[in-house]
């Protein structure tokens, strides 16, 4: 095996950028349908509580969906250890947290992220 | 004062509550009959006893608020399949079944539960208050 295979299969998994533009949109789409509100009105910045009345249910039925979608088997608790050490609190956050648990599954818990 | 009156019946401590509130009607339009309604959120015995009820929608949201309203009341991430709640119509005061490993890091010896359906002219919403009880202390 030589040096760069091995480094590539010894490094953390990427996800290509579709992929990342994919969850961005299923994400964008899904806050736009569940809160009633045109996806042009939602950015990395809108805040999920304050701006969307957006509550547990709705991110838990967002996680059930990714985890769908992506064949994940990450725990609902090593999600929930995740975000009290780095709380999503925006769209954005999802979005780079939804793509850290595509990359890492269960490992994010150990990911400095 | 209700629950003052567990308490001096019960001769248990209150250690901790927790409340919790959802719209009915959001689960009524999440449930699919063809898959699992949120396998991380309820175990299989939960539906197969939701699914029994009258309303199941009125169960799952019961159970969903009961379980939130626990995590709440200890404080912890949310790891829904650590407890059971098989929420029935005709019985308004249950328990909230909690796994060994949170009954013996929190002093659980139950967690009780009270559910209330609030009848709005749009829609219905579950109010669940969950009581934590423990060994009394002298």
């Amino acid at each position: 095996m030589n040096f760069k295979l091995w480094r590539r299969l010894s490094v953390m998994p990427e996800i290509d950028k579709q992929t990342e533009k994919e969850i961005r949109d299923l994400i964008y789409n899904y806050f736009s349908e569940e809160c009633d509100v045109e996806t042009s009105e939602i950015s990395d910045d809108t805040d999920i509580i304050e701006e969307l009345e957006g509550d547990s249910l709705m991110l838990l039925a967002l996680l059930e969906m990714v985890r769908k979608k992506y064949g994940l088997g990450i725990e609902l608790k090593t999600l929930g250890n995740h975000l009290m050490k780095k709380p999503a609190d925006t769209v954005g956050q999802v979005v780079d947290l939804t793509i850290a648990v595509v990359k890492y599954g269960d490992d994010i818990v150990n990911m400095d992220l | 004062m209700t629950s003052l009156i567990w308490i001096f019946n019960t001769g248990y401590n209150l250690s901790g509550c927790g409340i919790d509130a959802e719209k009915v009607e959001r689960f009524i339009n999440k449930m699919n009959p063809d898959e699992e309604f949120m396998p991380f959120v309820f175990s299989g015995e939960e539906r197969n006893h939701f699914n029994t009820q009258n309303n199941p929608a009125k169960a799952f949201c019961a159970a969903f608020c009961a379980k939130e309203a626990f995590f709440k009341s200890i404080s912890e991430p949310y790891n829904f399949n650590e407890c059971e709640f098989f929420y029935s119509d005709n019985n308004s005061r249950q328990e909230l079944k909690v796994n060994d490993r949170l009954k013996t890091r929190y002093g659980i010896v139950s967690a009780e539960v009270i559910v209330e359906f609030v009848e709005y002219p749009a829609y219905t919403e579950c109010v669940a208050a969950v009581y934590l009880l423990q060994e009394k202390r002298n």
